[in-house]
């Protein structure tokens, strides 16, 4: 870390190389679609090294990188938002060639049940089931009280159950949970 | 069934208290709101519900596909190049952390931009305008040093006059020094014939030695590098002696961006230095890629890599060259 900081360049590049994927699938599932994960991913590898400098330790790595990974996906929704939406992400759409994970429905399914969350619900859950942080992590990540980390998890989780059957896929059948949020 | 987040009737009979509303079951599903603990191992319908909630968190948590190895390499090198190129974004230490309010976009630097002949997706947005201008600039400005210096590449001498590339517009991956965009290194008066040759063939993207044909092994592959590079150190090192005979001169400069898996290469092996050399030819019959990289000036060996380029660019071969 020290020599990244202090520039060298390979201690830079492993650096990136460490965390980057657990970063990129962080983008890819807050944004939904393989480009705009990418593009965001990027743009947070870019700010990490221009903040690299006055990077204190005071926070884990993971957890501050998160941070800024987190805030390049929400310029990127934000970006998105301003230019014309695709019906569907574009790496399914095409996606005929076999996919290397065999489960596109899935990955479907996840996209299409996180775009009804609004970005910062999208966040939170993110944070909390695929990058397994703790509330405490998340709220330092977004910079909210646990009590606001707490809610939109809650919250974020109830607007997919109407996606779901229990078996994990879109459904409208079966009986919902009482007492959603 | 109609949400009910005062629900205090568990369906069971089991427990005495009300049950958790939703927000507090499902911290307590994340191990956040151990109060309800009690209540929930007792009744029914809180364990019905955490059934849900496990649902949805595991459809959450489904792994995402790691990105393609592309983009992983382009976005790591553009990060680095960002890095190089604002030293004073770096030093500055009065911010602890960044703020999670919207994140000023760092001004997307001339490295930014995905190499041009990298290879993998290349997004319109990535290639903005200004991408494009620099380009245009650091083309121009190539197609002017060759002019001035007269230079030609080896590639000419090996029967690839075709495939003669001299120095291109900017790429993040064209030199390991310096601004992107910035062409002033070959532009830089030299007074010497061969050091010119060489920084410009180096610049952009390496002596071009050609198809190497099928190669056995990394003996094989310094052999049949060998010469070529052998050439280049001679020249590097006596910058005073006038270019090589028999080294035709380039035909019209062509812009090239960073060769074929270079990115690969350097985010397999670091600290690799300038591309000195290209050629192609095949290992077990797999098209490959040799590059050679001079992590040092010459007369220091340069580093052979045959990276197969069907495989993601694996390295398949070795060498140490002249």
């Amino acid at each position: 870390m020290v020599a990244a900081q202090n520039g060298d360049r390979s201690a830079l590049d492993t650096l990136l190389g460490r965390h980057y994927d657990r970063l990129y699938a962080l983008c890819r599932r807050v944004t939904g679609n393989d480009a705009d994960g990418a593009d965001a991913c990027q743009e947070a590898l870019i700010a990490i090294v221009r903040a690299l400098g006055g990077f204190d330790g005071r926070s884990s790595f993971s957890t501050w990188s998160y941070r800024v990974a987190t805030n390049a996906c929400l310029d990127e929704l934000r970006r998105r938002r301003r230019r014309p939406e695709p019906g569907l992400p574009a790496d399914e759409a095409a996606g005929s060639g076999g996919d290397p994970f065999g489960d596109v429905d899935t990955r479907v399914a996840v996209d299409a049940a996180l775009t009804g969350l609004t970005p910062e619900y999208r966040a939170a859950v993110v944070l909390r089931d695929l990058c397994g942080l703790a509330y405490g992590e998340i709220a330092e990540v977004l910079d909210v009280p646990i009590g606001t980390v707490r809610s939109r998890i809650a919250r974020g989780r109830s607007a997919l159950i109407p996606f779901l059957d229990p078996g994990g896929n879109p459904s409208s059948s079966g009986e919902r949970p009482t007492g959603q949020a | 069934m109609s949400p009910d987040p005062t629900n205090d009737d568990p369906t069971d009979g089991s427990s005495e208290s009300r049950h958790p509303d939703f927000e507090v079951l499902s911290a307590h599903f994340d191990g956040e709101a151990p109060e309800v603990a009690a209540h929930v191992a007792g009744c029914a319908e809180c364990r019905r519900n955490l059934r849900w909630l496990r649902t949805a968190s595991d459809l959450v948590a489904t792994p995402v596909p790691a990105a393609d190895p592309s983009v992983r390499n382009r976005a790591i090198a553009a990060a680095v190049n960002a890095f190089e190129n604002t030293p004073e974004a770096v030093k500055d230490h009065d911010e602890v952390t960044p703020r999670p309010v919207p994140m000023a976009r760092p001004a997307r630097p001339a490295a930014a931009p995905v190499p041009i002949a990298a290879g993998g997706r290349t997004r319109g947005r990535r290639s903005g305008g200004s991408s494009g201008v620099w380009i245009g600039i650091g083309s121009a400005a190539a197609v002017v040093v060759a002019v001035l210096v007269g230079v030609g590449v080896l590639a000419g001498g090996h029967g690839h006059d075709a495939d003669t590339t001299v120095a291109a517009g900017p790429t993040q991956e064209r030199t390991t020094t310096g601004v992107a965009g910035d062409t002033s290194t070959l532009a830089a008066p030299t007074g010497a014939g061969g050091a010119a040759t060489a920084d410009a063939s180096e610049a952009a993207g390496g002596v071009d030695g050609g198809d190497l044909g099928d190669i056995a092994d990394a003996a094989a592959l310094a052999a049949r590098a060998g010469p070529v590079l052998a050439q280049r150190q001679a020249r590097v090192a006596l910058p005073d002696v006038a270019p090589t005979a028999g080294i035709a001169p380039s035909p019209v400069p062509k812009a090239v961006g960073t060769r074929p898996c270079e990115m690969e290469a350097r985010t397999a092996r670091p600290g690799l230095g300038t591309v000195v050399y290209y050629a192609t030819g095949r290992v077990g019959g797999v098209p490959v890629v040799v590059l050679g990289f001079a992590p040092a000036p010459a007369p220091a060996p340069v580093i052979l890599l045959a990276l197969a380029q069907p495989e993601a660019c694996r390295i398949v071969l070795e060498a140490a060259g002249p």
